[in-house]
């Protein structure tokens, strides 16, 4: 690799790697380093070149030139973050082998008895004839120095410390009855319904009015059939109540339904049962909660680590959500809020975003509510769409005038109790400024899709803003609001990524969004008319199975989504967690309370890691695998869970009087929505007698456990 | 993975059997730093690295009597590596991975056949250190220090981050140009 070489690669490369290196990388960027890395042999040596150095400088700082310096490294930070009985059960086996393999290296060079210092808190073992160096704003002197004032995240002294986060062997290990899950019944075992009844699931009357309900799902209805039919694909069968039920559950209010209702709901007989449901169901509390739960994790993320008032922001979507406030009035509210954070909840959105010189603001503002990424265009042209370097600043203008403040709160005696931020508007007049490529300086005055406002002191910017935004027939956000709406019940939305949109990515239905779009807007951005319009469509009404017919219709492989059957969705971390309660009672507090949403945020908190990236984005390490979420869960929980005492579903269920048979439909229905196949039955059965003899309803345990373990319970189907 | 002798009381004779002898342990010492390299242009991030190496040092440890003396220590760790590596993207693979499974195999396998260059460039790095200005050097220094990244030195100095990270780009690159150079360099004159 020679300059010369170096010389012919894109400039972007090394913009790319320089982000990568500090963690900044968008993911749009790290698919475009990816392609340009594995079609080029010089960009492949560029790129791993620069991981070396950078990781060279990393090390070094850490641990010496050569490694020569190493030892000091090895010191064991014992049963520093968890207490030593968790320890001891957990990492035992991993306990042993370091032991044993630091007890050699000790042997080797030191004396054993220095390694093992008892050690409670979390700080690195101090290494007594290293210098440790004062970490000054000049920088530091000694490239070889242990900073001791930064045990938490300092990486120095990690290579052989010891961690007992819980490893994937432990998991499995830790499961009552691993092996004796009994299997997701095989397709062919679920019979698909044949009810004629359920072919017509709204009754016969579809009479088809421009904007009425009826109308414009029979639009829906039409423009995917026709895609059906030019692609030669057979739509998969209607799906049967059960399996229709736990997804509209799911979708619209975010949990499993209870087993109450699902006994009530498949018995029903009622031929317009299915519209009924989703109309309580959007007047259900639980709604509210749910779309507050989704927004808030959209507008400033799950992560705490921004300051931000979450509570303030939760109200403000319940209260916006609960009387239905029309989509375009809520983005203005949060393009143009003003106030402190715990007064008006709606400028925790900016709030969260406005580090950076106001960018991250700009790109997620267009990101969420417009479905635009334009996140590289602050630094070039983009090379796909139609947004140009100046029209990212022009857009960023428009948060020029917007500054946050520290408000004081007293408590009445007059003595300051605490801070809160604010977000308030100062008379800046002119421009934005920016460098191009060629480190040119240039100017953007606020400018929205060609629509320059006046650039003056007096003109609140983002006021303007919030009005161009939403105007119009048919603006960008109610399109990006209808495509997010489609993505969140059919799994796909119409474009891919689902805010990516834009000429250089079009959709897969372009005039049903288009349509769609515009009725939503002449609903008066009525949002749970546009749910029902999706909810109420044939489309949703199939069945997420899929055979021959449509096999083609696998966006998975990279097709375009074809709508012939509703694709199956992991659910979200919040989904898992409440269904996980409903279904087994472990928790005694109401799921609708704000000590219960506090507990499941501290419980998120463990998935999620935030990046400082111009996206501020963020990444949530959530497997969806139950055995881990359990294990997780504070264990008084997972104990509770499937514990006997008073009140859970297992105590209920063992205690009734119903013969076993029953209670095995019971027990599947309220994990699965659905009654057990036979074989399912022989199994669980069989589950039940083994399990009872010494421990008396273990065999209930296991099968609850089974339950829960399996991949349907985790899946929106 | 297999129980070592753990119960054993470790003596300082060595035994091939019990523990490992003095040139395995000088051999793995050795290997650190490149072994870390190897796994960090795998999962771009150092502190990811560092976990998936201390791991990988466990099952070192633990089958250090599988590794035969006199063939190539990092190669047979290198596989161990590569096994972990696969193990976090399994687990990370929900989340969020930057590149693709195709992407890390050939960058892995590129990186094997790179190796002797980057330990050159490695060499010539602490030179290209040398040379830069006293305020770069130091810039460099605090950024690389125990714990810190680009965003905690511009808080730290006060300095707007976006400003903070083109310094510490520039710097970077300054310093892969120098090393690039450097070694042409060399390649000329022998």
């Amino acid at each position: 690799m020679t300059p010369r070489d170096l010389a012919k690669l894109s400039p972007e490369l090394f913009e790319w790697l320089e982000a990568l290196c500090e963690d900044r990388l968008s993911p749009a960027d790290a698919q475009r380093l990816e392609q340009l890395v594995l079609c080029d042999t010089t960009a492949r040596q560029a790129y791993l070149a620069y991981l070396d150095l950078h990781g060279t400088l990393h090390w070094n700082t850490a641990f010496g030139d050569d490694g020569a310096n190493f030892e000091p490294a090895i010191a064991p930070r014992l049963a520093s973050e968890t207490s030593a009985e968790t320890l001891a059960k957990r990492g035992h086996r991993r306990l042993l082998i370091l032991a044993a393999s630091v007890a050699v290296i000790a042997a080797f060079s030191f004396s054993i008895g220095r390694w093992f210092v008892p050690n409670n808190d979390s700080a690195p073992v101090a290494v007594k004839d290293e210098p440790k160096s004062n970490l000054s704003d000049a920088g530091i002197k000694n490239e070889r120095g242990v900073a001791q004032d930064h045990e938490d995240e300092s990486p120095q002294n990690k290579p052989l410390v010891l961690t007992d986060r819980p490893k994937s062997e432990n998991i499995v290990a830790a499961a009552p009855i691993a092996g004796r899950d009994p299997k997701t019944p095989n397709p062919s075992d679920k019979l698909v319904a044949n009810d004629p009844r359920s072919q017509r699931p709204f009754g016969n009357a579809v009479t088809r009015t421009a904007g009425s309900v009826q109308g414009i799902v029979a639009v829906i209805n039409e423009h995917l059939a026709a895609g059906w039919k030019v692609q030669g694909v057979e739509p998969s069968p209607l799906a049967d109540d059960a399996e229709w039920l736990r997804r509209i559950y799911l979708d619209v209010v975010g949990h499993i339904p209870p087993v109450e209702v699902a006994e009530k709901f498949l018995t029903d007989r009622d031929a317009r049962k299915r519209e009924k449901l989703l109309d309580s169901l959007l007047d259900d509390p639980a709604y509210v909660r749910n779309w507050t739960v989704i927004w808030t994790n959209l507008l400033i993320g799950r992560s705490d680590s921004r300051d931000v008032n979450r509570p303030a922001l939760q109200k403000f979507l319940r209260e916006n959500f609960a009387k239905n406030r029309p989509w375009n009035e809520m983005v203005a509210e949060f393009i143009s809020a003003e106030g402190a954070f715990d007064q008006n909840g709606a400028t925790n959105f900016l709030l969260a975003h406005l580090n950076n010189q106001a960018v991250p603001a700009t790109a997620i503002t267009a990101k969420i509510f417009l479905g635009q990424q334009i996140g590289c265009t602050q630094c070039h042209d983009h090379p796909f769409n139609d947004w140009k370097q100046d029209a990212f600043w022009s857009f960023n203008s428009f948060f020029q005038q917007t500054k946050v403040a520290r408000v004081d709160r007293s408590d009445g005696t007059g003595k300051m109790k605490s801070q809160a931020s604010a977000l308030e508007t100062k008379p800046v007049s002119g421009p934005a400024h920016f460098e191009n490529r060629r480190g040119v300086a240039l100017v953007a005055y606020p400018k929205f899709a060609g629509t320059a406002i006046n650039e003056d002191a007096e003109t609140n910017r983002r006021n303007e803003l919030a009005k161009l935004m939403t105007a119009g027939d048919k603006p960008q956000v109610a399109e990006a609001f209808v495509n997010r709406m489609w993505d969140h019940f059919f799994g796909y939305g119409f474009t891919r990524p689902v805010d990516d949109m834009g000429p250089h990515n079009p959709p897969s239905h372009p005039e049903l969004l288009d349509h769609l779009a515009r009725e939503f807007v002449a609903s008066g951005y009525d949002c749970k008319q546009l749910i029902r319009w999706v909810c109420l469509s044939h489309a949703y009404q199939r069945t997420s199975r899929f055979g021959k017919s449509n096999d083609q219709d696998n966006p998975e492989t990279g097709a375009s989504p074809l709508f012939s059957r509703v694709y199956v969705k992991g659910m979200t971390a919040e989904q898992l967690y409440d269904s996980l309660l409903l279904a087994t009672g472990a928790d005694n507090t109401p799921l609708a309370t704000g000590d219960h949403d506090r507990r499941r945020h501290e419980w998120l908190q463990q998935f999620v890691h935030a990046f400082q990236t111009d996206e501020n984005d963020e990444s949530i390490n959530f497997e969806s695998s139950i055995t881990q979420a359990l294990l997780m869960m504070n264990s008084d929980l997972t104990q509770h869970a499937l514990s006997m005492d008073r009140g859970t579903f297992l105590e209920k269920l063992t205690t009734s009087r119903d013969p076993e048979a029953e209670k095995i439909k019971r027990l599947c229905l309220a994990t699965l929505t659905r009654y057990p196949t036979p074989k399912e039955q022989q199994a669980l059965r069989r589950l039940v007698h083994e399990g009872t003899g010494s421990r008396t309803n273990a065999g209930w345990q296991d099968a609850l456990w089974a339950y829960l373990n399996s991949s349907e319970f985790v899946l929106v189907h | 993975m297999s129980e070592p002798q753990s119960n054993e009381p470790v003596d300082d004779s060595g035994s091939l059997d019990q523990v490992p002898n003095a040139e395995f342990v000088q051999l793995f010492t050795k290997s650190q730093r490149r072994l870390f390299l190897f796994i960090l242009t795998q999962v771009n991030n150092t502190t990811d690295a560092e976990e998936i190496l201390q791991d990988t040092n466990v099952i070192i440890w633990s089958k250090f009597h599988q590794f035969q003396l006199g063939t190539s220590f990092f190669a047979w760790s290198g596989k161990i590596a590569t096994y972990e590596i696969l193990k976090y993207r399994e687990k990370k693979r929900a989340g969020r991975l930057l590149f693709s499974d195709e992407f890390i195999s050939r960058v892995a396998a590129d990186a094997i056949e790179m190796s002797d260059e980057l330990e050159k460039r490695r060499e010539a790095l602490s030179e290209c250190l040398r040379l830069l200005k006293a305020d770069d050097r130091e810039l460099i220094q605090a950024r690389y220090a125990p714990g810190e990244n680009g965003l905690k030195v511009a808080e730290r100095l006060g300095r707007p981050t976006n400003s903070v990270y083109q310094s510490i780009g520039r710097i970077r690159k300054v310093l892969f140009d120098c090393v690039t150079r450097r070694l042409t360099a060399t390649a000329r004159t022998t």
